[in-house]
């Protein structure tokens, strides 16, 4: 289906309407599951649908190859929406769930006509009140602010090493524990540090052990990090200076770093 | 109760310093904005350029922002101070630092937390008060004693109860019923020495430990850890107050149809 007539692969984003929100959601609540199609003329509906300020042209899979992560997926995201001002778009929850109806097949593929693994609403489409806890998870969303805020360091957050489950709808354990703090998630210098300390640059994924629990595990780098904030405003912090301050647990992961 | 040491030489920022304010957004359901004035930092024994920074975050939540403010010498208010990424239900509070830019970067030189906004529905003298007193809906609750995070408590009155904020200061029952109970709750927490949820340099905590002591004639033992002696020491306290503000002669003489006694 082409939204617009831009070109023949792209398609114009736009912004659902409350109604067209309304009506998205209770696909979600019922048809999602039960076997109806994605209900994609919502897209394009003039009453569940409105023109952006400006035209910005997207694709579905952009080079006709899926999106290989969440990193690759916020920065394309990121790329596609630079015109727009970052500020306003992000309260914009028109345009997050217009992208999310638009990506829907892949942020929840069906394997079979009944099959669809559905995850919680609020992963899909933002409400009105856009808790922080709900909107740090949308799976949209989540990828574009996250690239659009730390540029590569997002990688620790949106490569994950999970196995199971679809590439553009799991999480992991790092973005979890790191982006779950409103406080650490806008914290420059925290996300850089976590990157150099858990990311395989090489190898392009986090370093094995890096999710786990025990000392040093990201579990306890964010612990420690809210630890440090007693004393140290860490943002104002450089990723050295962060690093020479967490303690001795944290060492081996040091050690790999240099 | 957490007694820190202080190994930082970190200062606590007075509240008489600063004050911030929530503005209502003159648009429905649109998010609240904030004014600080923080020209009294200037006073504080802290590096002239020391930047400031002020973090409104919402109780009970992970949610928050932070506005630059300049430095110390140099305060300057942000063009836009819009609280659109804060959760808008639970309580907004605000925390100021002031961090070195200089000689150990980062390092938090002053620091002011869990700083309510002043609520223009309240008056300069409640505001002042060691038990400041608010309205907001509750329910079918009449009152509820708001305890959460660091903040110095404040008694909440249900706003569906016609005069129930002017009849609070006037009317001994409901004095005698509602205000016992709600600072003997404080004290739990304030004489507790195991309380590990309250900070004991606070400057509110203060507050009540020297009311605590001027009811009872003598300074607060903070090293007693007997929760047996705690507990006598409360229950001494509350009946000191209840004593000094005459509940109880103060009803029989309004029920008599004479005047209102007033209390000491």
């Amino acid at each position: 289906m082409q939204v617009g007539t831009p070109s023949p692969m792209s398609d114009v984003a736009r912004v659902l309407t409350p109604r067209g929100t309304e009506r998205f959601r209770a696909w979600l609540a019922k048809g999602a599951a039960t076997g109806e199609p994605t209900p994609r003329p919502l897209l394009i509906d003039p009453e569940c649908s409105a023109p952006l300020a400006q035209t910005i042209e997207i694709e579905a899979t952009p080079g006709e190859a899926p999106f290989a992560n969440r990193y690759d997926f916020g920065a394309y995201l990121r790329n596609k929406l630079a015109p727009l001002d970052p500020v306003e778009i992000a309260r914009d929850i028109g345009l997050w769930n217009w992208l999310s109806l638009y990506y829907f097949d892949l942020l929840c593929p069906s394997a079979s006509e009944r099959t669809r693994g559905l995850l919680a609403t609020e992963v899909y489409v933002l409400s009105p009140e856009r808790k922080y806890r709900q909107v740090f998870r949308h799976l949209v969303r989540g990828p574009w602010y996250a690239v659009r805020e730390h540029g590569e360091n997002a990688k620790v957050l949106l490569i994950h090493t999970e196995r199971s489950g679809v590439v553009l709808a799991t999480r992991g354990r790092i973005f979890e524990e790191l982006a779950s703090r409103q406080g650490i998630l806008g914290n420059r210098t925290v996300i850089a540090t976590a990157q150099r300390l858990y990311f395989d640059g090489k190898n392009n994924r986090p370093r094995l052990g890096a999710s786990g629990y025990g000392p040093g595990s990201i579990r306890r780098f964010a612990i420690v990090v809210q630890q440090l904030e007693l004393t140290y405003d860490t943002r104002a912090c450089s990723v050295d200076q962060l690093l020479s301050l967490l303690p001795r647990e944290f060492s081996e992961w040091k050690a790999k770093v240099q | 109760m957490k007694r820190r040491i202080n190994s930082t030489d970190r200062k606590s920022i007075n509240r008489e310093l600063i004050s911030i304010r929530l503005i209502e957004s003159e648009i429905l359901n649109q998010p609240r904005s904030f004014t600080a004035e923080l020209g009294g930092l200037a006073e504080l024994s802290v590096p002239q350029t020391a930047r400031v920074y002020v973090e409104p975050y919402v109780t009970g939540s992970s949610s928050s922002m932070r506005f630059d403010f300049g430095t110390v010498s140099g305060i300057v208010t942000p063009a836009d101070t819009t609280l659109a990424d804060l959760d808008r239900d639970g309580r907004i509070l605000f925390r100021i630092k002031i961090v070195d830019g200089s000689a150990e970067v980062g390092k938090i030189l002053a620091l002011a937390n869990a700083l309510r906004p002043i609520d223009e529905k309240v008056s300069d003298d409640d505001r002042r008060a060691i038990l400041p007193v608010r309205s907001e809906p509750l329910g079918e609750a009449v009152w509820e004693l708001d305890l959460a995070s660091q903040a110095r408590p404040e008694l909440v009155l249900n706003n569906r109860v016609p005069g129930l904020m002017d009849r609070i200061k006037t009317d001994p029952l409901l004095q005698g019923a509602i205000i016992p109970a709600a600072i003997g709750e404080i004290l739990r927490c304030v004489l507790d020495p195991e309380n590990a949820d309250i900070d004991d340099d606070l400057d509110w905590v203060q507050d009540w430990k020297r009311w605590a002591a001027d009811i009872l004639g003598r300074p607060i033992d903070d090293e007693s850890i007997d929760p047996e002696e705690v507990e006598a020491k409360r229950r001494e306290i509350m009946e000191g107050f209840a004593r000094m503000a005459r509940f109880a002669s103060r009803i029989e003489a309004v029920d008599a149809g004479g005047d209102a006694l007033p209390n000491e």
